[in-house]
Formats: structure tokens, C-alpha cells, sequence
């Protein structure tokens, strides 16, 4: 402190002397812009700094308004003004900003305002100071623009990065579902969490590539259950298909938007991409948002990346299922081609015994001719008889075989008559009667039962389940045979044995083709009666159905529709 | 008539009756004594009755089958009548040989043909 005093005494004494090395000082300062202004903006001093930062010699720019060193549009706004104005309320205006070189080049300037005022308070001018911080203005806008840089690149890394996971969850999720549907499904799933949105749909172009059909749906179900078709370059989905490109909607209340499941369900935005496969469009994949949303580019071709995968996915899962498909029909076709084999072998079985039979007695009877042999005439007679009686089996057997390639070609044709029932049952009964004395048929109708029936077929069914209930019923027993008319407006005949039934297994097959569920252990045809018999009560719109227990017996059930009387026309 | 198979004791086991019954007229009067039986388990029965010199054995039956009435005739200490087995199946002679039958017959056969095989299996 006590040197600072004594350097403080070497000054100068005088005042005029100490404002002459004042002036001195402030021309001399290199560093800063020091001028007056006079109270109106003009300049009255000049220093070194000015001439330095501002490139002007004293002599060009005194008596200049200071608002020469400011950029245009500052002095449209009345920059220069304003910062006076506030200096003198303010009593000093600080600020930082661009401003204007002789050259016409810009510099960045550190600037302090002052009012200066008289003794008696009287406004006489303005000290201006002015500092040039171009450098570190550089400095400090490259710091920032290197900094925006890194952030940019850090957001652009994250955003690849959850592009990149959001195409490998896709590629995942068409990868572990085989059939198409599911993938689709696990699809839309994933797009709709990627994309936060709202509605995701597939619709896939139709075979003869007319239409659109939506395949799947997220948040949208009911189109695809609703069946919609849109047309090829119509509507959104269907511009998106013809013109093969990235179509967005902003407002879907302003665009052309076919499917009405779209505006009801409230959606907004849509952004459609197709899905391309062999370089042929196959669909369209959109995603929807129940609020306004424009969707980015990179959404676009994010999109449209996941859209290509989507594509491969379906690719896969349809070559899939047609060999899914493929197997199938191989496994079915050969399962066929096993069981006509097998049926094969069992209809020879079948033909050759009563051709045993005829060959046999016929040879005989010829042999006894030729040979003059005595044969007993009621012999003669019985050889006869049982040819004749093997013929007729002989003759069912083939009138099956006929029935079954006439069924099979969808040929069986019904010669429908009201008929009555009642009637009709007891005749077969009656002939049932006549081949056993084993079994008690007992028989019970309500009277007359109508209904439209083709008589020759439906007798064949009533005589198939007759000819059952006796040959499963081989210790004999009560057969029941119960003809009604129920409330329903239906026929119903039961035909209930006491027999051997049938296995719990085999209930649900014995109305297949081919089918013999005593193969083992009866003799039983072709295996094509109830086949045949279901078949021909299908055909007069009823059903047959089988109840039984293994040793107490079974039920059949026919019913067919009632013949209604129709009303007498007045 | 063949006079050698006069009095030959046949059993016939078939489930079908028309083709018992054929087979009845037909080699009774060509000398044969003829039984029947339906089904294996029936022949088993008839066997002490009957004592066969021939049996004539349909394969598919019910109850007791051709291959299980043979495992059982085999096991019999006088089983000694040779068995023709008689089928409509189309391998009747590999069905024969399993169960070591004698001959075999096809069905439907020629009366000649059954009544050869008949006499050559007796004799």
C-alpha cells in the first residue's frame, strides 16, 4: 500500500496536466474501442483501439453517427436508439453482439454505454467502450457446434441402435411362428410397440391381385372379421399396392380412406408402406394413431425396412403351410389309399362266399344230370332255393358297391312320396320275423306316421338296422322297434336289441366308410351299410344316431322330418 | 363215386351256412360222411364226437378262428386227421403253410378240384 502511495505522488499536480496524460492514456489503449458520443449517437473522440477494432482513422469517422457499426437489421430496429435511451434511464447499457467493420466485416463486441454528465447534471454526451470478442465468440460457437455434433451423433447412434433392435425383435417374431397367422399376430404386436401406435393392419393382395383383404390386425380385429375387399389403387391400402410406395395420411377425416372400420374406430393418422416380396407387392402393412401424428422420414423407412421382413415372413410361413398342406394331403391320400385297399380285400371276402356257394351247387346239381344220378327232388329243390337266396345276397352286395360310387360321385338320388311309415315298418318287421325264430321283434306305432320318403332306400336302411339287431344279437332276445311322432314335427324310429353292443371306441365310427367294428368277430359285410344308410337319411334331412353298452345292446335312432298335412285351400 | 373215399369222415368248419350246407349235399353224395361245425371252438367240441378222418377249415371265423383252433389241434394227443384249409383269402396257400395244414383250397373252387385235393390229402 505504501508503494502504491508513492507512485501516486510522482503524478502529475495540476489538473490540466492530469487530463492532458489521461487523453494520453485513452488513446494509447490498444485493447478496447474508447470514444465520445455526443447526447444525439455522434461521435466526438477517437483512440487506438477504435481505429484497431473498428478499422476507421479518426479523421473518417468523427462527427459519424455510432449507428454505422451495426448490421442492418439491428438499425431497422432501432438498436443503436434503444441502447442509448436505456443507458440514460439505466445510467449504463451492457450487451454483446454482432457489429460491423469498416470492411464490412463482422465482429463480435463486448459493448459498455455510459451517460456522462456536467457538474449541474446536465446530459453532455456518452463514453462508449467497446471490446472485440470475436475469437473466443468463435471459440465458444465451435465448443457449441462441436457439441451439438456429438449429440447428434450419440442420438442418431441410439436411434440406430433401436432401430436395429426393433428390425431384430421383428425378424425374431417371424422367425419362432410357422403358420402364417400366428406370425402375423406376433408381427403387429412388436410394429404397434415400436411405433407407439394405436392400429397396425396386414392386408394381403388376392390371387387374381384385383384386391386387398386385411390378413390381421392389432387394435382393429373387425376388419379382418368383417371381410372387407379394397380394391387396387383405391382407398389408402389400395394406392399404397398399386403405386408401390410409402403413402402417410395426417388427418384421416381429410383423405380418402375406404374402410369405415378405420374412421369408427376413431384413427387419426396413418402411415401405409407395401410389403414386397420377389419384387411383387403382396400387401400393405399400416400402423395408426388415434391422435394427430406426423410420422418422420426415418418412421418411413423404418417402416418400410420392417415392412420388407414382415414380407420374408409371410414368404416363409405360406411356403410353409403348403407343405404343411402337401403332407397332409400325402398322409390323407395315403390313409385312403389303405383303407380302399383294405375295403378291397374285404368286398373279394365278401363276393367270393355266396359265389362259393353258387359255384358249388350249381356243379352239383349238374354233375346229378349228367350222371343220371337218383337225387332226392326236395334236395334238388333246397340246392335251389339257396342259389336263388345267393343271388340275392350276391345282388345286395353289389347294389352296395353300386350305392357307395353313387354316393361317393354325390349321385344318389331320392324319389320322394309321402308314405306311411307304420305300414311300411311292419312289412319289415314282418320279413325280419321270418328269417329268425331266435328273436322276439316287438313292434309299436302310434297309428298312421307320415312323411316324405324315397321308399325303396328308406326300407334298406330299416332293413340294415333289422338285419344288425339280429346278427349282434346272437343268443336271441327281444328286439324293439318303436315308431313315434314327436312334439318337434319329427319322425322318430328307435330299433333297440339286447345284443352284444358295441365297444365305447367304436360308437363314433360306425357310420364311417368301411367301417366294422366286429371285424374280428363277426362277419359283417362290407362295412358299408351304416354308411349308406346315414347317407340316404341325410339325404331326406334327418340323422341316424347309435347308442350302445358293450353286453346289454344298442340303439339305433332315425329321424326324419314329419309330413305336415297341408292346409285345405278354402 | 371214388370207392376209396366211401365212408371217409369229413368235418367241415365254416361260419357261412350256405356253404356248409352246399358242402354237405355235395360230399355226401360222393360218399362222404359229412359234420359240420361254425366256428373253431365248435369243431374242438365236435372232434370226439365226429372223429374226422379230414377236416375242411375256413380261416376267417368268429368266436374261434382257423389260425386259434389249429394252435389248439395241434396240441392234441389223437389230432391225427390232416386239415384242407379251405379260404376266399388270395393267399390261402401261404395261410395253409403257417399253419401247417395239409393242402389248401380256394374259394370258390371247381367240385373237381375240392374232391381231388380231398382224395389226395385222405389217402
Amino acid at each position: 500500500v505504501a508503494t502504491n502511495r508513492e507512485s501516486l505522488v510522482s503524478l502529475p499536480a495540476t489538473p490540466r496536466q492530469r487530463d492532458d496524460l489521461f487523453r494520453l492514456l485513452v488513446e494509447s489503449v490498444r485493447d478496447y474501442a474508447i470514444f465520445l458520443l455526443d447526447p444525439t449517437g455522434h461521435i466526438q473522440t477517437w483512440n487506438e483501439g477504435a481505429q484497431r477494432i473498428n478499422g476507421y482513422m479518426a479523421s473518417e469517422i468523427i462527427g459519424h453517427h455510432f449507428s454505422i457499426f451495426y448490421p442492418p437489421a439491428d438499425i431497422k430496429h432501432g438498436k443503436p436508439e434503444f441502447e442509448l435511451r436505456f443507458a440514460l434511464d439505466e445510467g449504463r447499457y451492457e450487451d454483446e453482439g454482432w457489429r460491423v467493420r469498416k470492411d464490412g466485416r463482422r465482429f463480435w463486441a463486448s459493448v459498455i454505454i455510459t451517460p456522462l454528465r456536467d457538474s449541474g447534471g446536465e446530459l453532455v454526451g456518452f463514453a462508449k467502450v467497446t471490446r472485440d470478442l470475436s475469437e473466443r465468440k468463435i471459440a465458444e460457437e465451435e465448443r457449441t457446434r462441436l457439441l451439438d455434433m456429438e449429440r447428434d451423433a450419440r442420438a442418431e447412434a441410439e436411434s440406430a441402435l433401436e432401430q436395429l433392435e426393433a428390425v431384430q425383435s421383428i425378424t425374431e417374431a417371424a422367425l419362432t411362428n410357422m403358420t402364417l397367422s400366428s406370425v402375423l399376430r406376433a408381427l403387429l404386436e412388436r410394429i404397434v410397440d415400436i411405433f407407439s401406435a394405436d392400429t397396425a393392419v396386414v392386408l394381403l393382395v388376392t390371387g387374381d391381385r384385383t384386391a386387398l383383404v386385411p390378413a390381421a390386425a392389432k387394435a382393429l380385429e373387425a376388419e379382418v372379421e368383417a371381410g372387407i375387399r379394397i380394391p387396387m389403387g383405391h382407398g389408402f391400402a389400395g394406392r399404397i399396392a398399386a403405386e408401390d410406395r410409402p403413402i402417410a395420411l395426417d388427418d384421416v377425416q381429410h383423405s380418402e380412406v375406404l374402410n369405415p372400420i378405420i374412421r369408427e374406430k376413431g384413427v387419426r393418422s396413418l402411415l401405409g408402406v407395401p410389403l414386397r416380396a420377389d419384387s411383387k407387392v403382396v400387401g400393405v402393412l399400416h400402423i395408426g394413431t388415434l391422435y394427430i401424428r406426423r410420422f418422420t422420414d426415418a418412421e418411413v423407412r423404418l417402416l418400410q425396412i420392417i415392412a420388407d421382413r414382415v414380407a420374408m415372413a409371410i414368404s416363409h410361413a405360406r411356403l410353409y403351410e403348403a407343405a404343411q398342406q402337401a403332407r397332409r394331403e400325402a398322409e390323407e391320400a395315403g390313409v385312403a389309399l389303405q383303407l380302399r385297399d383294405d375295403f378291397l380285400s374285404v368286398a373279394a371276402h365278401e363276393l367270393k362266399t355266396p359265389v362259393t356257394s353258387l359255384r358249388g351247387l350249381s356243379e352239383w346239381l349238374i354233375r346229378s344230370v349228367d350222371r343220371a344220378q337218383e337225387v332226392d327232388p326236395a334236395r334238388q329243390r333246397r340246392a335251389l332255393v339257396m342259389i336263388n337266396r345267393q343271388a340275392q345276397s350276391l345282388t345286395r352286395l353289389v347294389t352296395q358297391l353300386l350305392e357307395l360310387s353313387r354316393l361317393e360321385a354325390g349321385r344318389l338320388d331320392l324319389d320322394l312320396q309321402v308314405e306311411d311309415l307304420t305300414t311300411l315298418v311292419s312289412r319289415l318287421v314282418d320279413q325280419a320275423r321270418a328269417v329268425t325264430d331266435q328273436h322276439e321283434i316287438i313292434m309299436s306305432a302310434p297309428g298312421e306316421v307320415h312323411a316324405s320318403i324315397d321308399a325303396l332306400r328308406f326300407e334298406q336302411v330299416v332293413t340294415n338296422l333289422l338285419d344288425n339287431a339280429i346278427k349282434y344279437s346272437p343268443d336271441g332276445g327281444r328286439i324293439d322297434v318303436t315308431l313315434q311322432r314327436d312334439a318337434s314335427r319329427h319322425v322318430r324310429l328307435t330299433i333297440q336289441d339286447h345284443g352284444i353292443g358295441i365297444p365305447p371306441d367304436q360308437v363314433g365310427m360306425i357310420f364311417e366308410r368301411y367301417h366294422q367294428a366286429h371285424a374280428d368277430s363277426h362277419r359283417s359285410g362290407l362295412g358299408l351299410g351304416l354308411f349308406i344308410s346315414q347317407q340316404i337319411i341325410a339325404r331326406h334331412g334327418g340323422r341316424i344316431l347309435a347308442e350302445s353298452t358293450v353286453g346289454s345292446g344298442s340303439r339305433f335312432t332315425v329321424e326324419i322330418p314329419a309330413w305336415i298335412e297341408p292346409p285345405l285351400e278354402q | 363215386m371214388m370207392e376209396n373215399t366211401v365212408g371217409t369222415r369229413l368235418l367241415v368248419v365254416d361260419d357261412d351256412p350256405a356253404i356248409r350246407e352246399m358242402l354237405e349235399m355235395l360230399l355226401d353224395s360222393e360218399g362222404y360222411e359229412v359234420a359240420t361245425a361254425t366256428n373253431g371252438a365248435d369243431a374242438l367240441e365236435a372232434l370226439p364226437r365226429v372223429h374226422p378222418d379230414l377236416i375242411l377249415l375256413d380261416m376267417k371265423m368268429p368266436v374261434m378262428d382257423g389260425w386259434e383252433f389249429m394252435d389248439h389241434y395241434r396240441t392234441l394227443p389223437d389230432a391225427t386227421a390232416p386239415v384242407v384249409v379251405f379260404s376266399a383269402a388270395q393267399d390261402t396257400g401261404r395261410r395253409a403253410a403257417e399253419v401247417g395244414a395239409r393242402a389248401f383250397v380256394a374259394k370258390p373252387f371247381a367240385i373237381d378240384d375240392l374232391l381231388r385235393v380231398l382224395e389226395e390229402t385222405a389217402a
